[in-house]
């Protein structure tokens, strides 16, 4: 158990609990807050949150694995999302895909040796002017191509925060 | 009353009633997937689609939740449903299905088959690769397909909202879509047979059932759960007696498939199981062909036994009992035979042979008849739906599982549920119930204390208690004295025997069985009837057992299987069990249902009431007794509470559609009537508890599928029960305390101990396997032992 990530999540908690006064309306935003803390729905942090929301572990995993954004497994310091769809596609999307394969050497949902990168595909993300589209830890990035994705692995503090924090309303 | 127009008639409709109730209800078929009667809609699946046409437009929409309103008209056949909506949904439900109809034990009761003869296209246009998932398998009770799946969310809906489970779920989303356990490797719901027989198609398969039989070939014969007392009602699927297609199998002479259940599928009953089945009444029935039955009379003589027939073996035993003093003659049963044959032993045992030497349980005195005048509960099974405060005594999900679905559903209407025990079990720990926990010496003191708050009206509102009846005599008292005092307290008695209501009503009273084992202790007994029942496997205190049952000469053991106590036995007698005869059982509210013979008896095994009928006979007393028809008019003659019981009870009819498989089993449905019983309650007063000093201690403690009699025989259960692993339960204090770390010793046994902080301090708790419970030769009468 990692207690200052604990202590965190329980602090989180209780202050979306103020704002989330409603039946399940708290769940998403809570999930973003274990995502955010652990970098993806670890067990321990769903268990807490099971018990602090006095639901199960199963509920919440039946809610996150609705949604694409929410991992159930482990995810690099930097999670890259591209968008393979109509727009983005027909804009050599998989040229940018198979390009991360060859420098990552890593399939889709895998994280490197050395836990910094990950990647996976996504479908339209409204960004479909500026093509090929895509997310590095929740932060855009547009306008990929075979060459753009190489600096972006290289240098990606120039891209993204390290941690993701969502904003919520 | 409002009415809707649905395919240019009217029909009325009441507030809140959906299209499809209403449509149903008056013979348009609608057809469905998702919607089940006896749960919730969700509207997943848009087979039900109809046009809505309501202020000059119109919509579709599906009619399985959408509410009726006024100045609706509604078209069930027009084209655009018939051929875009029906044959779209459709042919979109089976784009990933791998249609393998061929080796799925679902086809011929198959939803998605016979909706899509009816409505879908007969090709389809669909090219590309199906989608796949990995197959697991998480019970011994089911077989999933996940591939066949049409996500209609009926399984995890009954899951959470029934069943009260969590760990089943629907994962993922669209097309990955998929239902199951999250990370687990069994599901711990008791309820989760439930799940093969409301999903409309084979993606969830009764795994006992595995490529056993067709359904065309199974005829579904109706019966009466015979584990416990609530008598959930049953069909018990068997092949057809002359099959049309396939068979017979001979083997040796014998046509095997005659003999065999091929599975356990729900009855419809409101007033009892409501549809659902627990899986110990679903999978319990392999013991039918355990290989200990009993297969011919059989008489011991000088150490060996000698096979004889039915007429020899009853002229033996009469000549042997016929110059015995009343007082000399004992029967202790179970009380697990039908009505019919506890009716004629009481005409041998009370008006024949005079005996008072009856037992069916260790307590015996009965506090119920003394409080109520009559021993028979004043609440039903449904009172639970609607009462405000549920206090129940001992543990439901291990000894009564089916009631635990009132339980739930109560729980989630708002009702207050406790929950008295020395350990805290499902309903407590998954929050349906708040629990008190004591120390069984406090049971008393605590009781007590109940009794007070029931007795000045402390629980506002209907009130209903549930207590089993092998409470100790004053717990049990004093509790139903307080509740006599209001209205709206009510007592349900769960009886520990699967037929003891009935057992009572025919004119036995209960006497403890160790009052008559002292008797034979002390020479007093020359005659021991023991009646489908195992004293050695039942009962703690098994040295005391063993020397008493030695020093009887004459034990007349009836029984359908070969237990301990046979080798006690001079004549042996084989039983047919409740599914190879008719017969009605009372169940534990007073419900007399009816059970019919579904196997052929199995070898020489005769029904009890026909050994009984034989022995009165031969005391010169005819009866003009031929069938179980003429006991029943008889019954109704003498018993006065069974006066006005129909014994012949027709099943009702729904209107449903008849095409739809997994609804059509809901169109039966059978409500069986209660016995008339007069109740004359007495006043009496509360009796002061007595203080007894809390000492550790070692209890016996039900397990839901090693306690009972039936289903600790089927081999179906062992995944769970792992039936030689010897573990004692305490909680962490209990252990400091008695400083025993890993193992655990009473006399010569050793257990392995199990950390279990759900116990209460003080208690080691031991959940004996009915067939071998050594430990009970260490324990008292009441299952418990000081340490
Ligand atoms: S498994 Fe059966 S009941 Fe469950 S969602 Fe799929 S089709 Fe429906
Ligand atoms: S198609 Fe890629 S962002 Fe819309
Ligand atoms: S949507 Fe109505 S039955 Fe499925």
């Amino acid at each position: 158990m990692n207690l200052e990530k604990v202590q965190e999540l329980r602090e989180e908690l209780e202050n979306l609990k103020k704002i989330y006064k409603k039946g399940n309306s708290i769940i998403i935003p809570a999930l973003w807050r274990v995502q955010e803390i652990y970098g993806y729905l670890s067990d321990e942090g769903l268990e807490i949150l099971a018990n602090e929301l006095n639901t199960t572990k199963e509920k919440l995993l039946q809610v996150a694995t609705f949604y694409h954004f929410f991992h159930t497994k482990p995810t690099g310091k930097y999670h890259i999302y591209i968008c393979t769809n109509v727009s983005c596609m027909l804009n050599f999307a998989y040229e940018v895909v198979d390009e991360l394969r060859n420098i990552l050497k890593v399939n889709e949902n895998e994280v490197t040796p050395d836990g910094m990168f990950s990647w996976e595909e996504i479908e339209c993300i409204g960004l479909c002017d500026q093509p090929v589209a895509g997310f590095i830890n929740m932060k855009r990035i547009t306008n990929l191509n075979k060459d753009n994705i190489k600096d972006i692995i290289e240098n990606p503090q120039n891209y993204a925060p390290e941690k993701t924090k969502i904003e919520l309303i | 009353m409002p009415k809707i127009v649905i395919d240019k008639k009217e029909y009325e409709f009441k507030d809140g009633e959906t299209i499809l109730e209403v449509a149903w209800r008056n013979n348009i078929f609608i057809p469905v997937f998702c919607y089940h009667p006896k749960m919730p809609y969700v509207a997943a699946c848009r087979i039900c689609n109809v046009e809505v046409r309501i202020s000059n437009s119109t919509r579709i929409m599906p009619a399985c939740a959408t509410l009726c309103q006024e100045n609706m008209e509604i078209i069930t056949n027009s084209n655009v449903i018939k051929n875009d909506i029906q044959k779209g949904v459709l042919e979109l439900l089976l784009l990933n299905h791998p249609l393998d109809c061929p080796t799925c034990d679902a086809g011929g009761e198959c939803d998605l088959q016979e909706l899509t003869l009816r409505f879908g296209s007969d090709r389809s246009r669909y090219e590309f690769p199906k989608r796949e998932f990995e197959r697991k398998n998480f019970s011994p009770f089911l077989d999933l397909y996940p591939n066949r799946c049409i996500e209609c969310d009926r399984c995890s809906r009954f899951f959470h909202l029934i069943g009260g489970g969590t760990e089943w779920g629907t994962y993922n989303r669209g097309w990955y879509e998929v239902f199951g356990v999250w990370k687990k490797e069994i599901i711990e719901n008791e309820f989760s047979g439930n799940m093969w027989e409301i999903c409309p198609l084979g993606a969830i398969n009764d795994g006992s059932y595995k490529f056993k039989a067709r359904p065309w070939e199974i005829e579904s014969i109706e019966s009466i759960a015979p584990d416990d007392s609530i008598g959930s009602n049953i069909y018990v699927d068997i092949r057809k007696k002359y099959p049309k297609s396939r068979g017979p199998f001979e083997i040796g002479g014998r046509r095997t498939n005659l003999f065999k259940v091929y599975r356990i599928t729900s009855r419809d009953n409101p007033k009892v199981n409501d549809y659902w089945l627990s899986d110990r009444e679903r999978y319990s029935y392999s013991w039918i062909n355990a290989n200990n039955r009993i297969a011919y009379p059989t008489i011991k003589e000088n150490g060996t036994y000698r096979s004889v027939n039915w007429e020899y073996i009853l002229d033996a035993i009469y000549s042997d009992i016929k110059d015995v003093n009343s007082e000399e003659v004992a029967l202790i049963t179970s009380a697990r035979s039908s009505n019919e044959s506890a009716y004629l032993s009481k005409i041998l045992f009370k008006e024949i042979l005079f005996t008072e030497n009856v037992g069916f349980s260790e307590i015996g005195e009965d506090a119920i008849e003394e409080v109520f005048g009559y021993s028979i509960s004043n609440a039903t099974i449904s009172d639970i739906d609607d009462a405000k405060n549920i206090i129940i005594f001992g543990d439901i999900k291990n000894s009564f599982p089916i009631l635990g679905i009132r339980l739930i559903r109560s729980s989630r209407n708002g009702a207050n549920i406790f929950v008295y025990n020395y350990y805290k079990e499902r309903y407590i720990l998954e929050n349906w119930a708040k629990g008190i926990i004591f120390h069984p010496y406090e049971i008393e003191k605590v009781a007590y204390e109940l009794s007070l708050k029931v007795k000045n009206n402390e629980f506002r509102g209907k009130t209903v208690l549930i207590l089993p009846d092998n409470l100790p005599y004053r717990v049990l008292r004093n509790l139903l004295i307080a509740s006599i005092y209001h209205d709206n307290a009510k007592v349900l008695i769960l009886r520990t025997k699967p037929n003891k209501q009935g057992f009572i009503d025919v004119g036995f009273k209960d006497k403890s069985i160790y009052e008559i084992i002292e008797k034979a202790n002390l020479g007093k007994i020359k005659v021991l009837f023991l009646w489908h029942t195992d004293l050695l496997l039942e009962y703690p205190n098994r040295s005391e057992i063993e020397s008493a049952l030695s020093k009887i000469p004459i034990v007349i053991y009836i029984s359908p299987f070969a237990d301990y106590s046979i080798k006690y036995a001079k004549y042996i007698l084989p039983e047919t069990t409740i599914f190879e005869e008719d017969g009605s059982r009372t169940n534990t509210e007073g419900r007399v249902q009816i059970h019919k013979q579904a196997l052929l008896n199995y070898e020489d095994s005769m029904p009890s009431w026909w050994i009984f009928k034989g022995l009165i006979k031969r005391f010169g007393i005819s009866l003009k007794i031929d069938s179980i028809e003429d006991i029943r008019k008889l019954m109704k003659k003498e018993i006065y509470y069974y006066s006005e019981v129909d014994f012949d009870k027709r099943p009702r009819y729904r209107n449903y559609p008849p095409f739809i498989p997994s609804i059509r089993k809901l169109i039966k449905y059978y409500e069986y009537d209660l016995a008339k019983y007069p109740m004359r309650y007495k006043n009496l007063k509360l009796i002061e508890p007595e203080a007894k000093e809390v000492k550790p201690l070692v209890i016996l403690s039900p397990h839901i599928y090693k306690s009972s009699y039936y289903a600790s025989r089927c081999e179906i259960f062992y995944s769970y029960i792992k039936p030689y692993i010897r573990t004692i339960e305490a909680n962490s204090k209990t252990i400091a305390s008695l400083s025993i770390d890993e193992k655990f010793k009473l006399e010569d046994e050793e257990f392995s101990i199990v950390v279990n902080e759900n116990v209460v301090d003080n208690v080691l708790i031991y959940r004996p396997l009915f067939f071998d419970s050594k430990i009970n030769l260490y324990l008292n009468k009441y299952g418990s032992r000081e340490i």
